[in-house]
């Protein structure tokens, strides 16, 4: 009995170590990033790095801040964000709905062919899609990027959707009928409610693929337009030996999806194992 | 009804106060207008190449210059997406001459030779080739370079090497390269070397430094002016021989596996860890003035040694306009700008880097300055140089034909003579792509 | 009347439903069926966009030189190899964290968030975080392994063979994408009926035989899902390539989704992409169809 205790005690604190170890080796690269972009150039360029905790520099941030092209970057990336997480949330309520609660012939089909759009190499749609903007003139920008980015998330967004709308019983739909309650009517006073947790993990997903993503504003934003991500790295480029200036903008870019991920964790997490455990 | 009128007074005022201020504009007629120019590493924060010169011409002129530095893939990259997409987005790019070749021949830079006076034309110096395509100018270059020998005063003395008689023979160069190669410390690692140069880190710098053994060799060029590849004859067999020697008794810097940046160059060079270097011209600047360079007063400049004979290879920059541009009026305003003769001037002086035009080589002030052991060895390779390898093909050829065949041989993946066949032959049918 | 009244909500059912679906038909009508069929259309062409327009019709050829290009060729090994290593990594740390977390303990939920720190950031934000971590001149990868003794000088990691260099972004982009898979088994795990384990238990099994007999083949099915979520996301490597090595020095880390993104926008040779795109694509399908037969063949 009391070798038993010993046993889970020692079990216990294996895990507490185990677990906050697990934390650590998570957190410690962004970390680094972190504390390298205060310190001074000196300290950089010594081998190996050096760190000071009171002898901090805000230049590299300074230096960003006073630069145009990083203000036009991270202003086009809010506008393609909110435009294409506002469209996806709309388009995948409706769809998701449809596919998750209604009866239609050909659903199968359907999500077959999302699940195909998921899985596949968005590139090999990218290459005609650019060509495709081009004589729409829709190259650089807002609606094209926005457009572009669509095509990624809203079959993600009605995967998503359709698990939530799937699980919520039908006697609350059928009651509304009952009511007599319009088809829509019914969509908006109940299906949305209710499934309110997953539009908004949708709108989560959305704002971190578009605020995330390079191959897209990569590819059809080329200029006038061009996104954070991409401002970002061309940083790994030329300012090779200017890690400050480097680490500062990573953090940047880095800080509105940390900050979501914070404090909607709970609706992400569900989001993400939606698919993964069946039940 | 005073008041009144002094309000309308007042309105009058405002409204006509644009036009007054634009009056005195009069003098700047393209002010309001905006640039949006694409170039190339343009230096450390401390000391911009050509921004300067730039910022002088927003202010003289009124022109807003939107200025994006890229490394040199990223602008390939960019402005082939961007000339894909037939965007206006850009009106200048930053090109050397392989990049003017490809821009050129797909119909996307414009061509200014008609509008460039007799007397620009005859002052440019080898520098034009940066800009020239089949005879036809699409810009101006910014400034020369050209690659020249450089070595170390300290090490040469260490190793019983005579300063004033470089050297200037094969033989003489790899036996002193052999005795550079050493362990310094004592800790039985070697940390100096006897040579660097670009470097096998990617197809570009390979193809480079491949070149200018060959020149050396006395092969002319490595394609004829059919296309056809030249360079797996007996001279390219001995150049590439010769330069993989180097790698294989591990006289070269390792550095050059993997780094091929300018500034990295730069910085290899600086750290003081060779003993030669085959550098371009505009090393010598950095090497004897930058705070990080820790050679500043051990560098020396020769001519390169000979092989066949002693050669050099130019590689110039420059700028040309896109034929997109909506401001293509304003774009050559900026060019001229940047290659006036007073400009390359002062930047040949601030930053090292050989000018564009013939005429500051016969400046006194130019002539007396720190400069002058480089210019001298300049003004010898200017007459015994090859230009820059360019062709619209050229990237191509560079990262997936010759330049990666260089690269398996060095790292014996294939024998020369194999790399050299089946660089021929992957050549000619890259080529014919083109055609 | 109640038969034409259950008729009629059957049929306005139907058409509701697809008018819900309507904008996402038309999107996914235009903007996915439609350049699917004009990218195969490109495919049998031979467009490049720096030359002037041609619409050559040249069949198979692109697929051929595709295969026959050896950037191409090699290109397919090392993402082979990336792939292998990177799953191989993410999954087996991946099931050991959800197995840790798998337990409650103070503290617990900040350690979960902590978790969906490298899965919210920027996949560039990743690429620059581990291009700071592995530089040649100053990177705390070479200090640390200098430390401890496994090197005696730093060294330029992207510049030894090209094993070294893709294991290391094999090791990045573990770091970014082991919480989301950590995430799924821990889910998994959390709806494990504990009858399971007891009954085990009492027939004597240990803690290892319990894990290879009770627990791993109840995660199968999001083994299955994690196997093609995360081979996909290994095929589809880019970001991290573009900031951390451009697929260089040379080619050396040059895999297939990156070059087929060069030979589309910077060779502009959008026809070769566009085969080499559905190369890639034709792979990733028989991977899938192949991860789930051979699990589905063991599901009793």
């Amino acid at each position: 009995m009391f070798l038993t205790h010993r046993i889970h005690r020692f079990r216990r604190l294996f895990i507490y170590i185990a677990a906050y170890l697990i934390a650590l080796f998570i957190l410690a690269p962004f970390i680094w990033v972190l504390i390298t972009s205060f310190q001074n150039v000196n300290n950089l360029m010594s081998v190996p790095t050096k760190i000071s905790f009171t002898d901090l520099n805000l230049s590299y941030y300074k230096q960003l801040f006073a630069d145009p092209r990083f203000w036009s970057a991270l202003r086009n990336s809010l506008v393609v964000v909110l435009i294409s997480t506002f469209c996806t949330t709309i388009i995948c309520s409706l769809g998701g709905y449809a596919i998750g609660t209604l009866k239609l012939r050909g659903k199968t089909v359907l999500l077959f062919i999302i699940l195909g759009i998921i899985l596949s190499p968005g590139l090999a749609f990218l290459i005609p899609l650019f060509m495709m903007l081009r004589s729409l003139r829709l190259i650089d920008t807002y609606l094209g990027i926005a457009l572009t980015f669509l095509i990624f998330q809203v079959p993600i967004g009605i995967w998503i959707l359709r698990g939530f709308f799937n699980s919520i019983p039908r006697e609350a739909f059928e009651a509304a009928k009952i009511d007599g309650c319009s088809p829509f009517g019914v969509f908006l006073r109940i299906g949305l409610p209710l499934a309110r947790p997953g539009i908004i993990t949708v709108a989560l997903f959305s704002f971190l693929d578009s605020w995330n993503d390079l191959l897209i504003p990569l590819i059809v934003a080329i200029h006038k337009r061009t996104m954070l991500t991409v401002y970002a790295s061309t940083f790994g480029g030329l300012k090779q030996l200017n890690y400050g200036g480097a680490t500062a903008v990573a953090v940047l870019s880095a800080i509105p999806t940390i900050f979501l991920a914070i404090l909607f964790s709970k609706q992400i997490i569900k989001g993400l194992t939606a698919g993964a455990v069946k039940g | 009804m005073k008041r009144l009128l002094v309000f309308i007074l007042i309105v009058i005022l405002v409204l006509a106060s644009p036009l007054i201020s634009s009056a005195g504009q009069q003098e700047k007629p393209y002010a309001g207008r905006e640039l949006v120019v694409f170039c190339g590493p343009d230096g450390p924060p401390e000391c911009r190449r050509i921004e300067p010169y730039v910022r002088k011409f927003e202010e003289e002129t009124g022109i807003k210059v939107q200025w994006v530095e890229l490394t040199f893939p990223d602008l390939h990259q960019k402005f082939s997406t961007m000339a894909a997409a037939k965007s206006s987005a850009v009106d200048v790019i930053g090109t050397w001459v392989n990049f003017t070749a490809e821009f050129a021949s797909a119909g996307w830079l414009e061509d200014i030779t008609d509008k460039i006076d007799e007397g620009l034309r005859k002052d440019l110096s080898s520098a034009i080739n940066s800009v020239t395509y089949k005879g036809r100018i699409y810009g101006l270059p910014e400034s020369g370079d050209i690659r020249l020998l450089f070595y170390n005063k300290r090490m040469f003395k260490e190793a019983g090497l005579d300063l004033n008689d470089p050297p200037d023979t094969w033989d003489e160069f790899i036996e002193a390269a052999r005795l550079l190669t050493k362990d310094t410390d004592g800790d039985g690692k070697i940390d100096q070397w006897g040579f660097r140069s670009m470097g096998c880190a990617a197809g570009i710098p390979a193809m480079c430094d491949y070149q200018l053994f060959c020149y050396m060799c006395g092969l002319d060029s490595l394609f004829d002016k059919n296309d056809r590849p030249l360079f797996n004859s007996s001279q390219g067999l001995k150049a590439l021989k010769l330069y993989i020697q180097l790698y294989d008794e591990e006289l070269v810097d390792p550095a050059m596996y993997t780094v091929w940046q300018y500034l990295e160059e730069f910085q290899r060079w600086g750290a003081g860890i060779a003993g030669m270097a085959f550098g371009w011209a505009s090393l010598y600047d950095y090497a004897t003035t930058h705070e990080a360079s820790k050679v500043k007063d051990d560098t020396l400049v020769a001519p390169m040694p000979a092989i066949n004979r002693s050669a050099s290879i130019t590689g110039s920059q420059g700028f040309a306009i896109s034929k997109f541009s909506k401001n293509k009026d304003i774009a050559l305003e900026l060019l001229k700008c940047i290659c006036s003769a007073e400009n390359t001037k002062d930047m040949l002086l601030r930053t090292g880097f050989l000018p564009a035009r013939k005429s500051v080589y016969d400046d006194s002030e130019v002539k007396g300055s720190k400069l002058a052991m480089m210019l001298a060895a300049a003004a010898i390779q200017e007459k015994n140089y090859s230009n820059r390898f360019a062709a619209p093909y050229g990237s191509e050829i560079a990262n997936e034909v010759l330049g990666l065949a260089v690269i398996k041989a060095i790292k014996h993946e294939m024998t020369p003579e194999e790399a050299l066949e089946w660089a021929e032959a992957k050549a000619i049918e890259v080529i014919a792509k083109y055609k | 009347m109640g038969s034409k009244i259950i008729r009629n909500k059957k049929m306005s059912e139907q058409t509701f439903g697809m008018l819900l679906l309507s904008p996402t038909l038309i999107f996914l009508l235009a903007f996915v069926a439609f350049p699917i069929c004009y990218s195969i259309y490109l495919s049998f062409q031979n467009v490049i966009l720096s030359r002037p327009y041609s619409d050559e019709f040249v069949g198979l050829q692109n697929y051929i030189n595709i295969l026959r290009n050896p950037v191409f060729l090699n290109s397919l090994w090392k993402t082979l190899y990336f792939s292998v290593s990177f799953l191989f990594s993410v999954l087996v740390i991946g099931i050991i964290v959800a197995l840790v977390l798998n337990h409650n303990f103070w503290g617990k939920s900040f350690v979960v968030t902590c978790l969906l720190i490298p899965w919210a950031i920027p996949r560039v934000v990743n690429g620059l975080i581990w291009k700071w971590i592995y530089d040649g001149n100053f990177g705390i990868f070479n200090a640390v392994l200098l430390k401890i003794g496994i090197i005696d000088s730093y060294k330029f990691w992207f510049g030894e063979s090209p094993l070294v260099g893709i294991l290391l972004i094999s090791i990045a982009y573990t770091w970014k994408l082991m919480p989301f898979v950590a995430l799924l088994f821990l889910a998994a795990l959390q709806t494990m009926p504990r009858s399971l384990h007891e009954a085990a238990k009492v027939d004597g099994a240990n803690v290892w035989q319990r894990f290879i007999y009770v627990t791993i083949p109840y995660l199968r099915y999001t083994l299955i899902i994690v196997l093609i979520l995360q081979t996909t996301l290994a095929i589809k490597v880019f970001d991290i390539i573009a900031v951390l090595t451009r697929g260089g020095p040379g080619d050396r880390t040059m895999l297939t989704y990156y070059y087929v993104y060069r030979l589309a926008f910077d060779y502009l040779n959008i026809s070769l992409a566009s085969a080499g795109g559905y190369i890639i694509a034709i792979f990733i399908m028989i991977l899938s169809i192949l991860y789930y037969k051979l699990f589905k063949g063991g599901k009793d």
